[in-house]
């Protein structure tokens, strides 16, 4: 009997959708760069007094001396004027930029934030509960030193790192030292990073394993990982980190790589299996929604419909262009992990945050059915994989088609495999 | 609750507490035709999951009468719906402790 159901191929208009997201966050990352950053410029006007002039005498390094006509006898205030200087931080979403004003005998005058990747909402924390008030008049003879913002422990280290990284270069000419050393990469590399890796090995296996105990397996690590990347650490990936991975923040350096190095394990078993295990097995929000649909006895969410589909999908696209465009993808964010694990986050995002919750008691998964950008990515990467897979065999599916032989071949290339195989796809 | 009052905040506060015994009877009725064989604990348990409702809502609109609002709106978010899953988890409970005739 002949086959009459063909695999089902890539439509032309998902084709163009996938070719047009990738030229629009392209073209954001253009715009982005197009962008005259005029913080700098701004600072310098605000901390210049008439009759000042600014003189640079270092790479990031100025000095605020009276300007000439104001100053007869410019080296009698050399030791008199005050320092302008800049230094960076890595906090949890990224690097942290400020400049700052010190006076000649080493005290903290000025302190402003020029750039920011962080995520916006710690950094709210820090700037509400005044760390960057509490830091002024302090001396840099000593490295400078506050308690840290409970909640936003990693950006209050990082705007202290950027403020000591500032007064390096005046501390070595005032007082003959410097505290910042240079660090490797390597150094923000975690325990929490290894476990991230074992975690996924793991669930691999796991969803690999014929065993009986399968779904205990499962459970096991869905608690361990709600454990150790929810409720210890929130260190899920989300829509910032995929920003990030893209926009490659991760580069300069970040305060937490945990999400990253997920996200990227994901990325890899996506392609290589065409499927996600992180979401079954490791996603610490998924396994908080699975316990309250067992407490609610919740019900599977109806059929996806197409807007369950798009919708997360445009918002994935805008907060990556978003993200691109201002260069700093930490600032968009609309995961509710935030609020679920470390009560960390904007009203929006704790209101998003309760309506889940709750609606995980009567639905099942709906985070996971209707906003999270995990699933977007998932059908991402499996879509330009098959386009890709279908791109490189046409003339040999063609001949295929019209010898009519090994119709199992040609099902296996065009239909994403999930079985176990011994080989790999390449 | 009436700044403008004398009389009415007190009646209000009267009418709000003869409510509970309302409230009280009713659950009794409802316990009684699902057969959930209540006893002391399961009261108990029941009764201090309905106190911590009304004191959350109580206590969330007096932080929002004093100008506290987003301490008023995260108190009302966190702990109420802490509680909307703990009375779910409770009627779980009660549920399966049905004593089976």
């Amino acid at each position: 009997m002949e086959r009459k159901t063909k695999p089902r191929r890539n439509s032309r208009f998902d084709k163009f959708v996938s070719v047009i997201s990738i030229l629009a966050l392209a073209f954001a990352w253009y715009l982005g760069g197009q962008r005259t950053n005029h913080s700098q410029t701004q600072f310098f006007d605000s901390i210049l007094a008439s009759g000042e002039q600014l003189i640079e005498v270092a790479p990031l390094l100025y000095q605020i001396v009276p300007s000439v006509e104001n100053n007869p006898a410019p080296e009698t205030t050399q030791d008199t004027s005050k320092w302008v200087s800049f230094g960076t931080g890595v906090g949890y979403g990224g690097e942290l930029t400020i400049g700052a004003v010190f006076s000649h005998q080493g005290e903290i005058e000025t302190i402003a934030l020029l750039g920011s990747k962080e995520t916006t909402s710690y950094f709210d924390k820090v700037a509400e509960q005044k760390l960057p008030e509490s830091l002024l008049a302090q001396n840099i003879k000593t490295a400078l030193s506050v308690d840290a913002v409970s909640g936003a422990t990693l950006t209050s280290k990082a705007y202290t790192q950027a403020l000591n990284q500032a007064a390096d270069p005046i501390r070595l000419r005032l007082f003959g030292y410097q505290f910042t050393e240079a660090k490797p990469a390597w150094h923000y590399l975690k325990w929490l990073d290894a476990a991230a890796l074992l975690f996924f090995v793991a669930a691999v296996w796991v969803s690999r394993t014929r065993s009986e105990h399968k779904s205990k397996m499962n459970a096991v690590l869905l608690a361990g990982s709600t454990l150790l990347f929810g409720f210890h650490s929130a260190s899920l990936y989300s829509a910032s980190t995929m920003a990030g991975l893209v926009s490659g923040t991760w580069l300069s350096g970040v305060a937490n790589y945990t999400p990253f190095i997920l996200l990227m394990l994901s990325i890899g078993c996506i392609l290589y299996y065409n499927r996600n295990v992180y979401c079954q097995s490791l996603c610490p929000f998924g396994a908080v929604q699975q316990c309250l649909a067992k407490v609610g006895k919740a019900k599977a969410s109806p059929i996806r419909r197409s807007l369950f589909i798009w919708f997360p999908r445009f918002l994935l696209l805008a907060t990556l262009c978003l993200g691109a465009y201002f260069r700093n993808p930490a600032a968009f964010v609309y995961e509710p992990f935030g609020i679920a694990f470390g009560m960390i986050g904007g009203m929006y995002l704790f209101i998003l945050t309760v309506m889940i919750l709750l609606t995980s008691l009567i639905v099942r998964r709906p985070w996971c059915q209707s906003l999270c950008p995990i699933n977007t990515l998932t059908d991402f990467v499996v879509f330009n994989k098959q386009w890709i897979k279908q791109a490189a065999k046409p003339r040999k599916r063609r001949q295929g088609m019209a010898k009519r032989t090994a119709p199992k071949q040609i099902a296996a290339e065009d239909v994403p495999t999930r079985h176990e195989h011994t080989g790999g796809h390449r | 609750m009436f700044p403008q009052s004398t009389i009415l905040d007190p009646l209000f506060w009267m009418a709000f507490g003869a409510l509970q015994v309302l409230v009280f009877a009713g659950a009794n009725q409802w316990a009684k035709q699902f057969k959930l064989g209540m006893n002391w604990w399961k009261w108990t348990l029941a009764g201090t999951w309905w106190a911590s409702i009304i004191l959350t809502i109580a206590g969330a609109f007096t932080l929002l009468g004093e100008n506290e609002g987003l301490a008023g709106w995260y108190f009302l978010g966190f702990v109420g719906t802490g509680l909307v899953i703990a009375g779910a988890v409770l009627l779980r409970v009660l549920i399966a402790l049905k004593p089976k005739h």
